[in-house]
């Protein structure tokens, strides 16, 4: 089985991809004044990293954290991206298939798939939808990068209602749905430039009703990061617990808290040792198409971007790409101290938590072009 | 040479309009202008594709759109005939478009409707989109709602396209890449001020 790339990679480029080919989105012209401090990688290094984390699969310490509960499998026919996923409380696994533009729902045992939205361009149908979040329990809330609208489904999958978030000027990257208020939460900051097409504005929350009034936006780009132009690479990590939201952004351990009065606090900056942000630009769209996937995967060789985050109870788990030998190092918090509990070395890709109290991972080491997609639920011990 | 020939009078007298500007307006920030002179009955376009789209008057004279603000289907051959016709054709989805708005709003407030009427239309868009967009602003033209985007279709004018082309008494004068500058938004209020 071939390799290419794992989740967050591939989102990136595809979203550097979309926005190059859109119409009057152009990615920022903020100037980076940046010092490199690192060689550049090739592709064959990071060829070659993907190797010996396979190599060292013995060395994975996931079973020693997690009892497994469930192994699901999805057919490659079906899927050709696993580029999200989500599950709702009743175990409900709704997918989200970057390079088919689609998403599909499943039943917790991964059968029964249906279609949720259709590809087009008006209400109720799909450009490039970016996420799948089941809500008040029988919803299903699809936001869409390039048709910049939220289309709300129901879970047989057929259309209910949309609403619009084009005057905020972003492409929305995620959805979160916060019980606590009641209220959407949509992530992501491209569009905010003015007529020349500089990004003056960097907000990367929005808020909206369940109705879709707009309401207010929140948690600005990191000040640290403009430099390095990392506008393109601000998809975030998410989660709600005890009605508040977190958020990570792929280069700044720091994690973000969002209470139901829309309180923004950094609720705690992390590990220094395991974890490096990026010190070299990337910019993938100067890259001819077929080299910029490889070009970007080779450039996270520089850094350790981060994956994932999940949050229950009182663990939360950030998870980075290091290749330590194996691909990825998870970090598990404690929500009560702010103390670190635990790191340990996998090269299973943390999905998310689902609403039904799971963790989610990805058993492939990538999440493209797979004959299936092995997904393990599992909780911790 | 391409040109429009629209509706008679609204005392019911046959007349062909002069002058007609289509200013087109559409999708994730692709803009189209069309401006064109002359008595025949086509609007000449040209897409992403390269190839040519026609709109037809007849199917324009009998077109019903939902009115935004009073919830109404109203035809658009209610327009008198001898005026120049702005119509700026949106989508709710497209932020140029709507970042666009003010700009294009200033400059129609610059003429008399008797100079030029203009109406709005934003397509592939919902009611309750529509109305989400609109309400509170002060837009100087009715708006309509084509949530089917029929007009689009009528004109063949692709939903997603990094396009702009200015057709100047048939001949393109402006073809341009997918840019919102003020510069290209300054040259299209010359073009309408010229005429």
């Amino acid at each position: 089985m071939k390799h290419s790339a794992a989740v967050t990679r591939s989102l990136f480029i595809c979203f550097l991809l979309v926005s190059a080919s859109q119409i009057g989105c152009r990615s920022s012209t903020a100037k980076a004044s940046e010092t490199k401090t690192e060689p550049e990688r090739s592709y064959q290094e990071y060829s070659d990293a993907v190797s010996n984390a396979e190599k060292a699969a013995s060395k994975d310490e996931f079973d020693k954290f997690f009892i497994t509960k469930a192994v699901i499998s999805f057919s490659g026919n079906d899927i050709e991206h696993l580029s999200k996923l989500n599950v709702g409380k009743t175990g409900a696994i709704y997918v989200c298939d970057f390079d088919n533009r689609r998403i599909s729902g499943y039943d917790s045992s991964g059968n029964n798939i249906k279609l949720i939205g259709k590809a087009g361009n008006e209400p109720g149908s799909h450009v490039f939808p970016t996420d799948a979040v089941e809500f008040n329990n029988s919803s299903v809330a699809v936001p869409d990068f390039s048709g910049h609208r939220v289309n709300i489904f129901s879970s047989d999958g057929s259309f209910k209602s949309s609403f619009i978030y084009t005057p905020q000027n972003f492409s929305a990257q995620r959805l979160v749905f916060n019980e606590a208020n009641d209220s959407f939460y949509l992530f992501g900051n491209r569009w905010q430039t003015n007529m020349e097409g500089v990004t003056v504005g960097s907000d990367l929350m929005h808020k909206y009703s369940s109705s879709g009034e707009y309401l207010m936006s929140s948690l600005p780009f990191p000040e640290d990061y403009k430099a390095l132009d990392l506008y393109n690479y601000s998809f975030p990590m998410t989660d709600v617990s005890g009605g508040a939201i977190y958020v990570v952004l792929p280069f700044d351990y720091t994690i973000y808290r969002v209470d139901a009065n829309d309180n923004l606090s950094v609720f705690l900056k992390g590990n220094k040792n395991g974890f490096k942000p990026p010190s070299v630009k990337m910019d993938a769209t100067k890259v001819p198409r077929p080299e910029a996937y490889k070009a970007a995967q080779a450039w996270e060789l520089t850094w350790t971007p981060i994956v994932g985050l999940a949050v229950m109870g009182d663990d939360l788990l950030i998870q980075y790409q290091t290749f330590n030998p194996l691909r990825y190092t998870i970090d598990v918090w404690s929500t009560s101290s702010k103390k670190l509990k635990k790191t340990f070395s996998t090269d299973h890709l943390l999905l998310g938590r689902g609403q039904d109290n799971n963790f989610y991972f990805l058993t492939n080491l990538e999440s493209k072009h797979q004959e299936s997609y092995v997904i393990t639920r599992v909780r911790t011990k | 040479m391409s040109s429009l020939e629209l509706e008679q009078n609204s005392r019911g007298k046959s007349s062909t309009l002069i002058l007609i500007l289509l200013f087109v307006l559409i999708c994730a920030g692709g803009i189209y202008y069309a401006r064109v002179s002359g008595g025949a009955t086509l609007v000449k376009f040209k897409n992403t594709t390269g190839l040519d789209a026609f709109l037809d008057t007849a199917s324009l004279r009998d077109k019903t759109l939902l009115n935004i603000k009073t919830g109404k289907e109203e035809e658009l051959s209610f327009r008198k005939s001898g005026y120049t016709l702005l119509i700026l054709l949106s989508a709710g989805d497209c932020p140029n478009c709507l970042r666009e708005k003010e700009i294009w709003s200033d400059l129609i407030r610059e003429f008399s409707p008797q100079e030029l009427e203009t109406i709005g239309v934003l397509s592939r868009t919902s009611l309750s989109e529509a109305r989400t967009l609109i309400n509170g602003l002060e837009i100087p033209f009715v708006v309509f709602l084509d949530e089917n985007n029929e007009l689009g279709k009528i004109t063949e004018i692709p939903s997603v396209t990094p396009f702009k082309i200015l057709l100047k008494n048939g001949k393109v004068v402006l073809v341009e890449g997918p840019k919102t500058s003020s510069k290209a938004q300054t040259s299209f209020g010359e073009s309408v001020r010229s005429i």
